[in-house]
């Protein structure tokens, strides 16, 4: 029975009983009834069919036909020659392949290679099973190229086979099913030295596939002198305590107490909060760490190439770094303090890092780790060569085709070594990359990768034939008239010099000669852009032979950044104010600029998000409102807006910003009083406490007295007058050091009574004469008119002793013109709050002013304390002096990168959110800067600061993925708000559109069709080469979203054809010759056995 | 071949000296028109009592003898009776389902004629047939009979909501209702039953069924013939089958009684192997337990 084919025995069971049965009509007895009502419910209920008549006498010929049919499927071999179910052209599977198990124990990471003859698209789904049991469902579209692979990740589920089977939507097996013995769970040694029992430990004994040994740092020395005996260590963690060497192994330091040579403790955090810096990064996939408090933290400065994976405002948490080539983590927050341990993302957090330090090093590395070129952009597989086993595609099924396509496989194998064999290092990847083009080919590479041990490497010849650009990078839109950085790698046979040519629509923008060497070349060359909306850079490279490699990328350019240059006054006529000098040299550097009065800057978030930089030069603190600021603090914040402000006699400490919310976004302190050789100052506010002054404006004029109080230094003197019809003294004249003293009593302010100025003033003089200070000043604050007096002699008399006057004029009822005569005749300054909570900064900035502090106007050279990007190419050495700068702190977190003579800040950026702000101290005008202006390097150093400190590009809400498969293109769109306070939820019922670019060419237009929340796919089939650029936008409607666009590379690299074209070797022969006997070996264990074609492609 | 046999007018004479002698006043043709109140005849005059309705009091004796007195009626005896008669070709399947639809017609009828109540017969199937007009006295009883005995199967199956409708537009006046009839009707005789209802006339229901449809014959493979529309069903009946149609005729059955039932309506049900004396003397006794 085993040789009847399964349709066979399917007729006969089933087809001729019926066929004899009602072969002929039969004769019912009939029977009338009343109603058929009765039945049909009967019926119904029974749920029968209905006899009915139709049944006809089968066509004596059919039955003949079924018969022979019958007698031909009976005779056949259900593996033979007659096409059975497997032998159409099914897609199959062509490899399945898992990863080395080496560090990486328990994930099975693995990929499904299929082919598909045809040129529909199938949809089918590789089923995964472990010993049976279904683990994961792979969905496949398949095309009829060679690109249908995904890759799969899953649990490692324990010893024993895994099967995978290719189904089709009615889940009917398409091809035999291919099959891998899996290794066993290795398990991981952990060696933690901690003082006690903590969290940590908890969370690493959960970590599957690890064992851990705790010991306390007293006993560590000693165990790392026996650590060669003992058994070896896997991961080594240290919590807390940090040895005076560190080890050569994978090692996480978690909260470490002591400084080493690769980092410094310069402070701590109070319950920071947790920000990825790398979305990407694995240690926090699938970890949810925000918003919760973490305990004290060290503030860890590192130095050397580090990459951050998370950090918090002030400092980072997450730390990476290579040590002698073994990775090294640093988790700053301690877990035995604070929330961390409790959430149930810590053991995920540490099992995450666990994997990240046992993993194989040349997976790709994150961003701002500095790779080295090789592993810059090496594939995912080209350091592993994979354990494989071979299905071997349909077709190979039935005795005789079977054997015919072995020898004819063998025979191709044979020959495809003759024409293309693989270098040894490359022979598993061959297996990756050509497995479609024959199995058996694949077979023979990993025959030999398999016999080829590590004594004979040595016999490889190691040539290769043809010189191959494998890559282009570009960042993925560029602006207008901006540098940027192109990569190319190239694969190259033999040491030659070649001729470089990037082209750029046609027109060559870069021509020079490189030498390269053999194997793969990294080139990398900064271009600038042009201001065209699809710009095609055409890579080519000729060594002078006819071995000329080219490639192309499309870039989707970008407009001009646009700069807000914020200023106190509006700009001249003539343009030749203090803004003009800088708007200028920006504009010749490309970078379009708008130079605006504070008055004019915009009233709302979305006029901020017109600009991708705002320039503040020169603005007093209280000429801001508070909302504005706000909004400010916001476009940095959270919407990745770049802010600079430049220093000047209004900006900073002297411009009152200490205490306002844009102190809080600038890198430098503005509260700076310690510059100790300005000499002792005296200052007496004389606050009107009239009736006027009652309620808000009394309480304003205590909150005045209090900021003013706050700037001055301890050994400066204070004291405050009221004065109404008569003068009382709120708080004699004493050192600031008591300050405390002076605050408290000014609550005593009572308002009350009539408005007599002179005798106060007078009062003030008397006291400020007997003062022991260098400078003595009086600050006048009233919202009324005075009783009529000589204040032009009273002023005189005070100005003789060395007294100034300065004076606040609040609200429209104030004697202004007294008081700014007061002003001029004091040789003070006057001002009038017109915006009543503006007065504390006033006090402040007026107060400084008085001192004169904050401010150093001695000529100072430029140091640059740390090299930078944003300096690349200035010669900052030659940068002449500057006449003057503002005297601010540093802040810790912040990176001071240019000091003055004297240490001090002059330029340092921080960021803050999503944005970078950077505070220069000195100014770019015509007054401290003024021998800048001259200066060659004065605008290419003010456009690499905009730069750099700028956002990139406006958030898009649209993120595009283009892909090219066979004669489609595939556009993913994923469409998600980028602005606050919706910033992350997604976009639905949108109609969108993708538009095909290709210079010279109409564009090709088609929709995109929505698929899940925010995902909209479209395919489209086109005749236009690569490059292309594609653009979406959204069909005018109710809901609008501002276009986006990507660019495609030519030609299209898939991950698995960036490696190096194979080269002849000896080591083909022995591949050939061991596929000819794994084939052999499968033939003859498949014979008897089921018709699983797989093999095991390791004995 | 006459339905009625030579002595078909013995049996209904002594029909109606059973019937008085065992139902006195209770027949159902003999009740009184509890709704026809403005259809009486003066009887006489009573005292008054508290608690009578003062409309009945009789102002003119009062003015003449300053006594209350109260007009005591007698409801009209000349009681109209619709007998509706299925002649469907379902109440022909056999011989003898027929003839017991026409005897207990004539029977019911004979009833009435003889209580001076005054008859009419209305046939129907798919829609109404030429009916015998209201009529009177025991005389008439013949030309009934002729007429009973001309009424041929009519084919076409049978819509007794329609009937009903088009009964209720010829009739003259109110009377008493009586549905003589199988109810093989598709959608069933509740929409026909609520038609009839609606004018609030006295009703029953005399559900003939034959001994054979509770049933079928034997078992195997048949093809069934539906006697009013030719359709036809090739089953194959088997025990299981058998049971479950036991059960669907059971359910019909019950249900045609509860819905005469839940309508005020009174039901008789009998197979016609039942002699037709029987199922007329059983119409009167079933209905009269009631109100």
């Amino acid at each position: 029975m085993t040789l009847l084919h399964p349709l066979a025995l399917l007729w006969a069971l089933l087809v001729l009983p019926i066929l004899v049965a009602h072969g002929r009509r039969r004769r019912y007895p009939t029977q009338t009834v009343a109603t058929l009502m009765f039945w049909d419910r009967a019926l119904q209920a029974a749920q029968k069919r209905r006899w009915r008549e139709g049944w006809r006498t089968p066509n004596p010929l059919w039955v003949t036909l079924s018969l022979l049919a019958l007698l031909v499927l009976a005779m056949t071999d259900p593996r033979g020659t007659i096409p059975g179910p497997y032998d159409r052209p099914h897609p199959a599977i062509a490899a399945l392949a898992l990863r080395p198990q080496v560090r990486y124990p328990h994930i099975l990471e693995g990929f499904v290679r299929l082919t598909c003859p045809t040129e529909d698209p199938h949809d089918v789904e590789v089923q995964l099973r472990h010993n049976g049991q279904l683990l994961q469902v792979i969905p496949f579209t398949l095309d009829a190229t060679d690109h249908n692979q995904q890759i799969f990740e899953l649990p490692h589920p324990g010893p024993g086979h895994l099967d995978a089977a290719l189904v089709n939507n009615d889940n009917v097996p398409l091809c035999p099913a291919a099959r891998l013995e899996l290794p066993a769970i290795s398990t991981r040694d952990v060696l933690l030295v901690s003082q006690e029992d903590t969290p940590l430990e908890q969370a690493l004994i959960a970590v599957p596939g690890t064992r851990v040994q705790r010991i306390d740092p007293d006993d560590y020395a000693a165990w790392s002198e026996q650590a060669g005996t003992d058994r070896p260590k896997d991961v080594l963690v240290f919590h807390g305590y940090v040895p005076s060497a560190l080890p050569e192994k994978p090692t996480l330091f978690v909260a470490p107490q002591h400084d080493s040579d690769r980092w410094r403790i310069v402070g701590q955090m109070d319950e920071p909060i947790l920000m990825p810096a790398d979305d990407d990064a694995p240690p926090l996939n699938s970890v949810w760490l925000k918003d919760i408090a973490l305990g004290p933290t060290p503030i860890i400065a590192a130095s050397g190439q580090v990459a951050v994976l998370a950090r918090a405002i002030r400092g980072p948490l997450l730390l990476r770094w290579d040590a002698g080539g073994q990775p090294v983590i640093l988790l700053a927050p301690d877990p035995a303090k604070g929330e961390l341990a409790h959430r149930a993302a810590f053991p995920i957090l540490i099992q995450n890092i666990l994997n990240e330090l046992l993993l194989p090093m040349a997976r790709p590395r994150h961003e701002g780790m500095a790779a080295d070129a090789d592993g810059a952009h090496r594939n995912d597989n080209s350091a592993l060569p994979p354990v494989i086993a071979i299905t071997p595609s349909a077709g190979l099924s039935g005795p005789l085709p079977r054997r015919i396509l072995l020898i004819t496989a063998v025979l191709l194998g044979l020959v495809t070594w003759v024409l293309e064999p693989g270098q040894p290092g490359q022979q598993a990847q061959r297996l990756v990359t050509d497995g479609t083009r024959l199995a058996l080919v694949g077979l023979a590479a990993l025959a030999a990768a398999d016999v080829r041990g590590p004594a004979l490497p040595g016999l490889a010849t190691g040539r290769s034939e043809t010189l191959k650009i494998t890559r282009i990078d570009a960042p993925p839109r560029i602006r207008a008239d901006a540098p940027f950085e192109l990569s190319i790698a190239l694969h190259n046979p033999r040491p030659q010099a070649v001729e470089l040519t990037i082209q750029r629509n046609g027109r060559a923008v870069l021509q020079e000669t490189v030498d390269i060497e053999p194997g793969i070349n990294h080139l990398a060359r900064t271009l600038r852009a042009s201001a065209q909306t699809w710009q095609r850079y055409t890579v080519q490279i000729d060594p002078g032979s006819s071995d000329r490699a080219s490639a192309s990328i499309m870039l989707p350019g970008e407009a001009r950044p646009r700069v807000l240059l914020v200023s106190h006054v509006p700009p001249t006529r003539d343009g030749r104010d203090g803004t003009s000098y800088l708007a200028d040299a920006l504009r010749t550097q490309a970078i379009e600029v708008e130079p605006r009065p504070l008055s004019q800057v915009p009233y709302s978030l979305d006029g901020w998000r017109h600009y991708d930089l705002v320039i503040i030069d020169d603005v007093p603190a209280e000429a801001w409102t508070d909302e504005t600021m706000s909004q400010l603090r916001t476009y940095v914040h959270a919407e990745g807006g770049g802010l600079i402000m430049l220093g000047g006699p209004r900006s900073f400490g002297p411009g009152g910003y200490h205490n306002t919310i844009l102190a809080d976004l600038l890198p430098v302190r503005c509260r700076f009083t310690a510059n100790a050789d300005r000499p002792h100052m005296a200052i007496v506010y004389v606050i009107d406490a009239s009736g006027s002054m009652a309620g808000i404006k009394r309480a304003l004029a205590y909150e005045a007295c209090r900021a003013g109080l706050a700037t001055l230094t301890p050994n400066d003197q204070a004291g405050i007058l009221a004065f109404a019809a008569t003068f009382t003294w709120v708080s004699p004249i004493e050192p600031v050091r008591n300050s405390g003293a002076n605050s408290s009593s000014l609550t005593v302010l009572a308002a009350g009574g009539g408005t007599d100025l002179a005798p106060a003033l007078r009062e003030a003089g008397r006291a400020l004469r007997v003062a022991d200070a260098g400078r003595r000043h009086i600050v006048v604050l009233t919202d009324g008119h005075t009783r009529p007096s000589d204040f032009y002699g009273l002023t005189r008399g005070l100005s003789a002793a060395g007294i100034t006057i300065s004076t606040v004029a609040i609200g429209d009822q104030a004697d202004r013109s007294l008081l700014e005569h007061l002003a001029d005749w004091g040789q003070g300054r006057a001002y009038i709050a017109g915006d009543l909570s503006r007065i504390p900064q006033l006090f402040a900035r007026e107060t400084l002013a008085a001192a004169r502090t904050g401010i150093d106007q001695r000529p100072t050279r430029i140091g640059v304390r740390s090299p930078d990007p944003m300096f690349e190419g200035i010669a900052l050495g030659a940068a002449p002096p500057l006449l003057g700068h503002v005297l601010t702190g540093e802040r810790p977190s912040a990176r001071t990168l240019l000091v003055t003579e004297a240490g001090r800040p002059l330029l340092a950026t921080w960021r803050y959110g999503l944005g970078q702000c950077l505070a220069f101290t000195s100014d770019a005008r015509n007054r401290w800067a003024v021998q800048w202006l001259a200066w060659p390097g004065f605008g290419p150093f003010w456009a690499q600061v905009v730069r750099e400190t700028m956002r990139p590009f406006p958030p898009s809400p649209l993120e595009i993925k283009a892909e090219v498969i066979a004669h489609s293109v595939r556009v993913a769109v994923e469409a998600r708000h980028s602005q606050a306070p919706h910033a992350g939820r997604y976009f639905n019922h949108l109609s969108l559109i993708a538009e095909i670019h290709q210079p010279g060419c109409e564009p090709q237009r088609f929709p995109l069709t929505q698929h899940a929340p925010g995902l909209y796919r479209g395919q489209y089939r086109t005749t236009l080469g690569e490059p292309f650029g594609v653009r979406v936008r959204s069909v005018e409607g109710k809901r609008t979203i501002e276009p986006a666009s990507v660019g495609v590379q030519s030609p299209a690299m898939p991950r698995n054809r960036q490696n190096a074209p194979p080269s002849r070797s000896l080591w083909g022969l022995l591949s050939a010759v061991a596929a000819c006997l794994l084939v052999v070996e499968a033939v003859l264990r498949q014979r008897p056995g089921p018709r699983t074609d797989a093999v095991r492609a390791t004995p | 071949m006459s339905a009625f046999g030579s002595d078909f007018l013995q049996k209904l004479e002594y029909l109606a000296l059973v019937a008085r002698r065992v139902y006195p006043r209770r027949l159902p043709i003999e009740r009184r028109q509890a709704t026809q109140r403005g259809r009486v005849e003066f009887a006489d005059h009573r005292c008054y009592t508290p608690g009578d309705d003062d409309r009945y009091l009789d102002w003119n004796v009062y003015a003449r003898t300053d006594d209350l007195a109260v007009k005591l009626f007698e409801p009209e005896h000349d009681l109209h009776v619709y007998l509706l008669l299925d002649v469907s070709a379902s109440m022909a399947t056999t011989p003898a389902k027929r003839q017991a639809a026409l005897q207990v017609t004539a029977g019911l009828a004979y009833l009435a004629l003889s209580h001076l109540d005054r008859v009419a017969v209305y046939p129907f199937a798919r829609q109404p047939g030429p009916a015998f007009p209201l009529t009177r006295g025991k005389g008439r009883i013949l030309s009934l009979l002729n007429y009973l005995n001309s009424l041929e199967p009519v084919a076409g199956g049978t819509d007794l909501a329609r009937c009903a409708r088009a009964l209720l537009q010829r009739r003259p006046r109110r009377g008493l209702l009586v549905l003589i009839s199988d109810l093989y009707d598709p959608d069933g005789p509740d929409p026909a039953l609520d038609i009839l209802r609606h004018q609030r006339d006295a009703m029953h229901v005399v559900h003939l069924t034959d001994p054979t449809e509770t049933a079928p014959l034997r078992q195997g493979l048949l093809e069934l013939v539906d006697a009013e529309t030719a359709e036809t069903r090739r089953v194959a009946v088997d025990a299981h089958l058998h049971s479950i149609y036991t059960q669907v005729y059971e359910s019909f059955l019950s249900d045609a009684r509860q819905a005469c039932l839940q309508r005020g309506i009174g039901y008789t049900h009998r197979t016609t192997d039942v002699p037709f004396t029987e199922i007329v003397l059983n119409t009167l006794r079933e209905s009269g337990g009631r109100p």
